[in-house]
């Protein structure tokens, strides 16, 4: 079944997936789609559908730079897309490991692991940003980290939990019976069982790693300048919101319908995975 | 210049005039130095305000512009300011606390809104030929608010503290160089240095320099349970983070203030909610308004955005003694490549004066105007490449926003100006917090630097070799001797001169790019009358008054 045949099954998931899919194109196709360069300076202020003195367009205005605000949003969602998208994958990748071994082995690895993982979760997750990014420094790479620190004992509470529901079925007891070796067990038959609600979660912690990159960006701890960035971009216009509207209202709407969108198909997923193979609303 | 004119003025000064007051005041009368130089300079010399003012009158000269309307007596004003703890005066280390004593403790030496210093509690300094030596005559009939007089023995109370061997404020080591305090009567002192020093006056008016008590010390060294001054206020409540009051003083030896009452209101740091408490009517003035905020409070109804002059600058510093810095090639090249007045225009809005790159403003006294830099992009690349860079090469500037994000946008105009020469400039944006324990260690930084009356006093502190915020390592036989000479002169039109070659050897050296002087901002509520922006944000309130 193709991606939109599963999406169709679903109206949330049809309009979610449409909205993280225009993102997703923006993100792909950025230097075909911005009508200007994202970092030079035009004409700073030019409010949205204003000429600049040399008669150029900007359809939804300029900043304080004289940068366009229409290229700076889609190559915005390249920054946030590549970078959400790397950032959840590296969490995903630590939480699930340590999960997978947490739930099928129990005892003083469990122990261990789990202490681990509620003490970071005991912290504030801002605060916890804010401290990992002053310490190591603003950079790319860096809010990768930070977002993995962060977020993998989250993954890994949900891992674990359905590692140890999974462990006690059948199919693998029957698996260990047959002599297979942990890690096949845990990748090829736990794992695959487990990808329902993890799916879910993967919607749903991209939408909130965009949100932490925006967050970030907002506190001046993003992506360093120039890149484009929306929570930047709110934080760089946020002074004058009231004497320049549309230096922050197009980032926040960008952030937010790409925050939706991801959220409709969340739901939409767990419709369709709770509903079953050919059900659905849809 | 007619001897009948500076008869006259010899009898206002009731004695000799310095030696450098005849030719000054023959410039004055020819236009050769304006009316703001002669004033300032005539204050040096011992030419109190008033005299210097009528004098030029005579002149011929432009005139003080008219007071709008008639002051009106009473009234409370609220300042939205942050309320920091402080105990010694002397001791603050921001202009802030130095804004609430302000009203009830002053100063020996005044440095207006106009940059011109002016006398205060001493009415009159003259410094010897050599300016080795400064006697001062201080002004008769203060009273402390606690009904003591002021006398000299106030002062040698106060120079002793500041040079105490166990002395913690800045101004141990600021006046180093006094030697000797000798009371000559209880009116007068004379201070000897061991080198010569033009800006003894300016110095006297730093925030640390506040003019205490000479029992201070006596009754505890906490101004904030003894508030006793000289000024035209009396504290009558401090707490610290939420509000200072003061009253007026009954017995004030100047005019008495006109407002009844002054009352210091801490909003935060967040100076988007002063302005909204400034746009709600919840206070009246605010300390500060930056160049973000400008175009909102333009359009508040029934509020006035202030701007003022000050040589206050952001540059971007290379140490010469790191790679690839000590290559002047280099230096050069980011020199070339950047474009001062682009980053004036975008990240200052145009705001200010355009910078050029040897740290002296056209509206200080000893500036010397040098031919226009020029961009030359390509000479930029050519040099690059002679030094090993035909590539391009890859530079990083440290950015701490200490005084906000115009510091960071300005460096982003960098940015795009230097791609266009081959040098691909990473910015390492970090908070303020984080940059200041580095600002003088990274290879390539911001570096905001705050208003000082004369340039050399920056000169002195930044670029000599050796100073103590000399951040760049630059190091320089000619400019110090250079320096040295422009210090030793008191005649801003030969000081100016011999400011050339300072100028010069700064700019050609490459040490900075230095976009742009940031004018200065305030805001207050259309009924707040004859508050003007300080330079250095050093506001005085008595003569405020309020329709």
């Amino acid at each position: 079944m193709t991606v939109l045949g599963v999406l169709r099954r679903s109206g949330p998931a049809l309009i979610g997936g449409a909205v993280v899919g225009v993102w997703l194109a923006c993100a792909l196709f950025a230097p075909l789609l911005a009508p200007y360069d994202p970092l030079k300076s035009y004409s700073p202020l030019i409010s949205p559908g204003g000429l600049s003195p040399d008669g150029m367009r900007f359809w939804l205005g300029t900043d304080l730079l004289g940068r366009d605000i229409l290229s700076r949003l889609i190559h915005g969602a390249r920054t946030v897309v590549v970078w959400a998208g790397l950032a959840t994958l590296s969490a995903y990748v630590v939480g699930l490991a340590a999960g997978l071994l947490a739930g099928f082995y129990r005892g003083w690895v469990d122990t261990v692991l789990s202490f681990v993982a509620n003490t970071v979760l005991s912290f504030p997750v801002l605060v916890l940003y804010i401290v990992i990014i002053v310490s190591i420094g603003a950079s790319a790479a860096n809010i990768v980290i930070a977002v993995t620190f962060a977020s993998a004992p989250a993954i890994f509470r949900i891992v674990r939990a359905l590692t140890i529901d999974l462990r006690s079925r059948d199919f693998v007891a029957a698996a260990i019976t047959q002599g297979e070796s942990d890690w096949r067990i845990m990748l090829v038959e736990i794992l695959p069982n487990a990808s329902g609600p993890l799916v879910v979660d993967v919607c749903l912690r991209l939408g909130y790693t965009a949100i932490t990159i925006g967050v970030l960006g907002f506190l001046g701890l993003g992506l360093p300048p120039p890149t484009p960035d929306w929570g930047g971009m709110i934080n760089d216009g946020r002074a004058m919101a009231i004497a320049f509207p549309h230096l922050v209202v197009f980032p926040c709407i960008a952030i937010s319908s790409l925050m939706l969108g991801l959220s409709l198909l969340a739901d939409g997923l767990r419709e369709i995975a709770n509903a079953g193979p050919g059900g659905g609303e849809g | 210049m007619s001897g009948l004119k500076l008869g006259r003025l010899r009898s206002m000064l009731g004695g000799a005039l310095h030696p450098a007051v005849r030719p000054l005041a023959e410039q004055a009368t020819r236009g050769e130095i304006g009316r703001r130089e002669f004033l300032r300079t005539a204050a040096f010399l011992g030419v109190t305000a008033a005299s210097a003012k009528a004098f030029i009158g005579d002149l011929g000269l432009v005139g003080e512009a008219a007071a709008q309307g008639a002051p009106k007596q009473g009234g409370t004003l609220r300042f939205a300011c942050s309320v920091m703890e402080m105990k010694d005066p002397a001791l603050v280390t921001w202009a802030e606390p130095s804004n609430l004593y302000r009203n009830s403790l002053e100063f020996l030496a005044e440095v207006d809104a106009d940059n011109v210093t002016q006398p205060y509690l001493a009415e009159g300094w003259k410094p010897s030929d050599d300016l080795k030596t400064w006697t001062f005559k201080l002004r008769p009939g203060v009273k402390w608010s606690n009904g003591d007089d002021f006398t000299v023995e106030d002062v040698e109370f106060n120079f002793k503290r500041w040079q105490a061997p166990d002395s913690k404020s800045p101004n141990k080591t600021s006046f180093a160089m006094v030697t000797k305090f000798e009371k000559l009567s209880d009116l007068e002192f004379r201070l000897t240095l061991d080198r010569a020093v033009l800006a003894i006056p300016e110095m006297l008016y730093a925030y640390t320099c506040p003019i205490l008590h000479r029992k201070f010390d006596e009754m505890g060294s906490d101004w904030i349970k003894n508030p006793i001054g000289t000024g035209p206020f009396q504290m009558t409540e401090y707490k610290v983070s939420s509000i200072a009051k003061f009253k007026r003083r009954d017995g004030y030896w100047g005019k008495p203030a006109f407002l009844d009452e002054i009352q210091y209101i801490d909003l935060g740091t967040d100076i988007a909610a002063h302005v909204a408490a400034l746009a709600a009517g919840q206070v009246d003035v605010l300390y500060r308004v930056t160049i973000a905020e400008i175009e909102l409070v333009e359009k508040l109804p029934n509020v006035r955005l202030l701007r003022g002059k000050a040589a206050q600058t952001v540059v971007m510093r290379m140490q010469v003694d790191q790679k690839p810095f000590d290559d002047i090639r280099v230096r050069q090249a980011v020199c070339l490549a950047a474009d001062n007045q682009k980053m004036l225009e975008l990240a200052y809005r145009n705001r200010g004066v355009v910078g050029e790159n040897h740290h002296v403003a056209p509206f200080q006294p000893e500036y010397f105007k040098l031919p226009p830099l020029k961009r030359d992009v390509a000479k930029a690349k050519a040099l690059l490449a002679e030094a090993g860079y035909k590539d391009g090469i890859d530079l990083e500037l440290v950015v701490g926003n200490t005084q906000g994000k115009w510091e960071q946008d300005a460096s982003q105009v960098l940015q795009q100006a230097l791609a266009e020469a081959g040098i691909r400039l990473k910015l390492n944006v970090m908070p303020a917090a984080q940059y200041w324990p580095i600002w003088d260690k990274v290879p390539f930084g911001v570096t905001f630097w705050a208003h000082r009356p004369l340039a050399v006093m920056t000169l002195d502190l930044a670029y000599r070799s050796g100073a103590s915020w000399n951040e760049s390592h630059f190091s320089d036989k000619n400019f110090d001797a250079a320096l040295d000479k422009a210090m030793g002169i008191v005649n801003p039109r030969e000081r100016s001169q011999a400011m050339e070659q300072v100028e010069k050897i700064l700019q050609d050296s490459c040490v900075i790019v230095q976009p742009f002087w940031a004018d200065k901002f305030a805001a207050v509520s259309a009924k707040v009358n004859n508050h003007r922006p300080h330079p250095a944000d050093y506001f005085r309130m008595d003569r405020v008054w309020m329709t």
